[in-house]
């Protein structure tokens, strides 16, 4: 065992008599070396004062110095390998097997490889031999293993393994023999075409794909693996690192494999992250090494590279990827950036989701025409006037079809428009989808552009569906005028008949049919837009962003899938969540440059962290939220949704000036985006700006009167100002509209309890449970609940057990310690708070918010205060 | 920032773990330090196994990053500070030392015994006169009474030789300047070189 390490520094002891003489010495041998050494002696003389004996040793040291120029400077361990004995080469003409050596063709890792032919059969093969130096039994029994696992491989772009033999001990992996340059070779020489990569990457894609439906995985994927044969066709090689799929499923832990075998196995430089702190590596890891690879075809370099493997490490686990040409297209930019995510869950999960994409990226570029993928938009300052010019004379000319006027009466002044659910002929889910999807997207363009109030799908959906007319649907929205529309789908084609009611009489001021091409949905939208804004005569707001003609396609299958998103995201449930992730996910897989998608995923992720649902820790998904956020606005910088997701999350990180700026340019950009008043007001409650909060809440509310996270806002905001009475019949209401809606239920624990109604407070907190199955929020709202009401044992028992699986799941630091400072120990609510602030959690947000109801305030909450730069 | 103990399994099997450890131990707790011990050497005999075997390929993990290996592994990259670095950095650099030890004295009982490795003729010789093995066994001895003498460039030789660590890389570790130890480093290796010259003269 080895001795105790020193311990962390202590002072120096006071050194004694030999200690004085060793700091003498070392300080004249130091100085010494400075000098020329044709002086040296003369100085050591000098500096010695006459001590003859302490100048010999002096000597005697430097003349060593001279000669030990070059000891010690070789690592220790390599000084070791340099022992075992060398392993002698095959001759040609030796027999393994069936086979018989013909030449010696590399020597690589772990041993040799050879070309051989069979005796019989006369097949050309290429064996590879297991030195004797990495011999060992436990090691070889796994290769052999490994490679029998590996044989079950048949594609054309995997090298073959034919058979696993034994020579006296020492196995003998038998295997196609291809011939060929590597893949580095190659592009040592220059860089291919980029139809050429597309396509090789392609086939690597496909290799693995194959692989990883057979439960193995690559573990060492890297260009000089690959191989071009001699009609160009890539083949992969060396799976011979490979190994099984675990079993048990893989997520990001950091377990670190000192069961397994084999340790870092593996080349740096195409290594997962997860892979280096040593985690398992799983088909994720191989999508990594998948997106080294290509972006080593479009640039011939390294993605992450450093003078010494440390910082290349550093590199790989902390820095982006080095910058691509601009030449390499977008898209591929784009996907191989996905690839080289540093956390597997946002990479592509499968090796054919990246072959799709590079087959569909070879696609368009094969059809310039079909599918631009640069957004082209242009900012146009207008004055109102001028706008109004441009508005009609583009309707007219992009109008398809003559408008047909039912009613020439006057026009009308329309302030607020309210869009019912359009409807469709089908009841195939793809038409519903579309149908809602097409709705919003026109609701968030008018709102963009027109000085209206445009009020959200689903509440006017709700209204719809009790409304008994529509005289008295239009007084609950409180709308001057109504869309109604009607969506009829083939598979090439889309069209939208358009209606426009005035609501009191009923009748019809315009109405219009809009038809186009799938791939021109978006155009299709703009058409429908520039008509109602015109046809209104809704006032357009000076410098709205205006685009008079369609500016690009979108591929049909990634809109579908972005609609499907929308569609679960509304319903604004954890499980709904996950589904919208998957398919915004899909979506943007497809059409990785469809801003509205990553606008969207943000703000799934944005929601995970949440404390309220309570998925994971918000480090994990904060920074995917953040990232999904910039890449739309690298898209579309004019998109209102980009950028209040991307201020959401900068709220979170405590950027409070930036943040601010965001939530206002979205407000500015459409002020009629529910959700930029909703998380502004949020922001402006953390900042204790409780008037402007509760104005901002009610704009939302306004704009979104059935929306229950907004509801439960306005609750949320009527607390912390103290209006607890108000607060609570908010939140009543809120649950009258959906009584299963959590979020509802735990704002009001908090109101109920300032007003010491704890047995209402502890009900409500005992639905939340029942709801939630238990989560860890709800375990500590109960708890919380329990302190505060005094029953201090039961609170106790109830944290025990919440802190017993904070060892196993997530747990949010702040609800835990909302408990403590309810139990007053102080201490352990510094802790946990200490937790959140490492954590970045959602809580610090609103210390200052709550620092009058719920914490002890002490030094540490303090100093967190400013810590978190609050005041 | 300490988080109260919980009851834990005696070998901790995480990242997270070994971080916590680690973190106590800067705090002082001697027994976290205890608990570190084991888990580290194992990790530490493995990585030396894969470096003596000797990777040929360009890109591999050369001798002087193998710490840092160790130090990716096994450490949470988030909670750690540069001062725990520094430490850990520290105790891989002996625990490095005792496996490079072990593993000679082993091989080199084996060759005297004439176990499972062909020895040849040369080999044979090899066993009584100076080879590798028995060179780094006289200068895990030596180095031992460096220490005695000066505990500062013991832990440097740890570093830069049994670690692996550049000048520069054992100057960042140690929170000194490159040039103060590349100054400790020469006088260091001539004394230990003059002690290993003075010794072979001798007997073996």
């Amino acid at each position: 065992m080895p001795a105790s390490a020193s311990p962390p520094p202590t002072p120096p002891p006071i050194p004694d008599k030999a200690g004085q003489r060793w700091a003498r010495i070392k300080a004249v041998f130091v100085e010494a070396l400075e000098v020329p050494e044709n002086e040296r002696s003369a100085f050591v003389a000098r500096a010695c004062e006459g001590d003859t004996t302490l100048a010999e040793e002096i000597e005697s040291l430097l003349a060593s110095e001279k000669a030990a120029a070059s000891f010690l400077e070789a690592p220790a361990a390599g000084l070791l390998g340099q022992d075992a004995p060398a392993s002698p080469r095959l001759e040609p003409g030796t027999r393994l097997g069936a086979y018989e050596v013909t030449a010696f063709l590399s020597a690589g890792g772990m041993g040799e490889v050879y070309r051989a032919r069979h005796t019989v059969l006369g097949r050309d093969v290429a064996i590879k031999t297991v030195s004797a130096r990495a011999a060992e039994p436990k090691a070889n029994r796994r290769l052999v293993r490994e490679a029998q696992h590996a044989s079950v491989l048949n594609h054309p772009n995997i090298c073959t393994i034919f058979e696993v033999g034994d020579a006296e001990g020492t196995p003998f992996i038998v295997m196609q023999l291809v011939e060929g340059r590597s893949l580095r070779e190659r592009l040592h020489e220059g860089l291919p075409p980029l139809a050429t990569a597309l396509r090789i990457g392609s086939d690597v894609a496909d290799a693995l794909e194959h692989a990883h439906r057979h439960g193995i995985v690559h573990r060492d994927l890297k260009s000089s693996n690959v191989v071009l044969d001699g009609t160009g066709k890539a083949i992969v090689l060396d799976f011979g690192l490979a190994r099984r799929i675990p079993q048990v499923s893989t997520d990001l832990s950091r377990d670190s494999t000192l069961t397994a075998t084999g340790a870092l196995a593996g080349t740096l430089s195409h290594m997962a992250p997860e892979v280096l702190v040593g985690g398992q590596a799983d088909a994720r890891s191989d999508v990594w090494a998948l997106g080294v690879l290509l972006y080593e075809l479009v640039t011939g370099e390294l993605p992450f590279t450093g003078r010494t493997p440390f910082e290349t490490s550093s590199a790989i686990l902390g820095e982006p990827p080095r910058r691509m040409s601009s030449r390499v297209p977008l898209a591929l930019r784009l996907v191989i950036e996905r690839c080289l995510a540093k956390n597997p869950n946002e990479r592509y999960q499968h090796a054919a989701d990246v072959r799709s994409a590079l087959d569909a990226i070879a696609r368009r570029n094969a059809w310039p025409l079909v599918g631009r993928l640069l957004v082209s938009t242009r900012w146009r300052r207008l004055s109102a006037w001028g706008a109004a010019v441009v508005l009609v004379v583009a309707a007219a000319l992009a109008v398809p079809r003559l408008r047909a006027r039912l009613d020439s009466a006057a026009p009308i002044r329309i302030s607020t428009l309210a869009f019912v659910p359009m409807e469709t002929d089908a009841s195939d889910s793809t038409s519903l989808y579309y149908a809602q999807g097409i709705t919003e997207a026109l609701i968030a363009r008018l709102g963009a552009i027109a000085d209206a109030r445009v009020l959200a799908p689903a509440s006017a959906a709700r209204a719809a569906k009790t409304a008994t007319s529509r005289a008295e649907l239009a007084k609950r929205l409180d709308a001057d005028a109504i869309v109604e529309g009607r969506l009829r789908r083939s598979p090439d084609r889309i069209a939208v008949d358009v209606r426009l009611v005035e609501p009191t009489r009923g009748r019809v001021i315009w109405s219009d049919t809009y038809e186009r091409d799938t791939r021109q949905v978006l155009a299709l939208q703009d058409d429908i837009v520039r008509a109602l804004a015109a046809e209104v005569r809704l006032t357009m707001r000076p410098g709205a962003h205006v685009q008079p003609e369609p500016s690009r396609a979108v591929n049909p299958d990634a809109y579908d899938s972005y609609l499907r998103g929308r569609f679960e995201w509304n319903k604004r449930t954890k499980v709904s969540l996950e589904r919208a992730v998957a398919h915004f996910t899909r979506a943007i897989e497809l059409d990785p440059t469809y801003a509205p998608a990553h606008a969207a995923l943000a703000d799934c992720y944005s929601q995970f962290g949440t404390q309220m649902v309570g998925a994971g820790s918000p480090r994990d998904f904060r920074p995917r939220a953040a990232a999904e956020a910039i890449r739309a606005l690298q898209i579309d910088p004019y998109s209102a949704e980009a950028h209040a997701a991307l201020a959401y999350v900068r709220h979170y990180e405590w950027q409070w000036a930036e943040a601010e700026r965001g939530f206002l340019r979205a407000i500015e950009l459409n002020p009629s985006y529910p959700y930029a008043h909703l998380w502004y007001a949020n922001l402006l409650m953390s900042r204790r700006r409780l008037d402007e909060a509760l104005h901002h809440v009610r704009l939302a509310q306004a704009l979104d009167p059935f929306s229950l996270i907004v509801n439960t806002n306005v609750g949320w905001v009527l607390t912390i100002a103290g209006r607890n009475a108000e607060a609570i019949a908010q939140l009543r209401q809120t649950l009258a509209l959906d009584s299963t809606y959590v979020q509802a239920h735990m704002r009001l624990i908090d109101p109920l309890e300032a007003l010491g109604r704890f047995d209402e407070a502890r009900r409500e907190a005992e639905i939340v449970v029942r709801l939630t199955n238990g989560s860890t929020s709800a375990m500590a709202s109960l708890a919380a609940i329990d302190a505060a009401a005094g029953r201090t044992d039961d609170a106790r028992r109830e944290l025990g057990r919440l802190l017993e699986r904070a060892r196993t799941e997530y747990v949010p630091p702040g609800a835990v310690a909302i408990v403590y400072a309810k139990l007053g120990d102080t201490l352990d609510q510094d802790l946990w708070l200490m937790r959140a602030y490492e954590e970045r959690s959602n809580a610090l947000a609103y210390l200052l918010a709550d620092t009058t109801r719920l914490w002890r305030v002490d030094a540490t909450v303090r100093k967190l205060i400013a810590a978190v730069g609050l005041q | 920032m300490v988080a109260s103990e919980s009851s834990s399994s005696p070998t901790p099997a995480s990242a997270g773990d070994v971080t916590e450890l680690l973190l106590q131990w800067s705090s002082g707790s001697e027994a976290a330090l205890q608990r570190l011990m084991p888990f580290v050497y194992d990790e530490c005999r493995r990585i030396a196994e894969r470096q003596m075997r000797g990777e040929r390929e360009e890109h591999t993990l050369s001798p002087s990053a193998l710490v840092n290996e160790l130090y990716l592994r096994l450490v949470d990259q988030q909670r750690t500070t540069w001062s725990n670095r520094a430490h850990f950095f520290g105790i891989a650099a002996q625990l490095m030392r005792r496996v490079l030890v072990d593993h000679a004295r082993a091989r080199l009982a084996e060759k005297r015994l004439g176990g499972r490795l062909v020895v040849s003729l040369e080999a044979a010789d090899d066993v009584a006169t100076s080879s590798p093995l028995t060179d780094l066994l006289g200068i895990d001895e030596a180095l031992q009474r460096l220490g005695q003498i000066d505990p500062d460039q013991l832990r440097i030789v740890e570093l830069r030789f049994f670690a692996g660590l550049t000048v520069d890389e054992t100057a960042h570790v140690l929170g000194r300047s490159p040039r103060t130890v590349k100054r400790e480093w020469q006088l260091a290796k001539a004394w230990l070189f003059r002690e290993l010259s003075e010794r072979s003269m001798g007997s073996e």
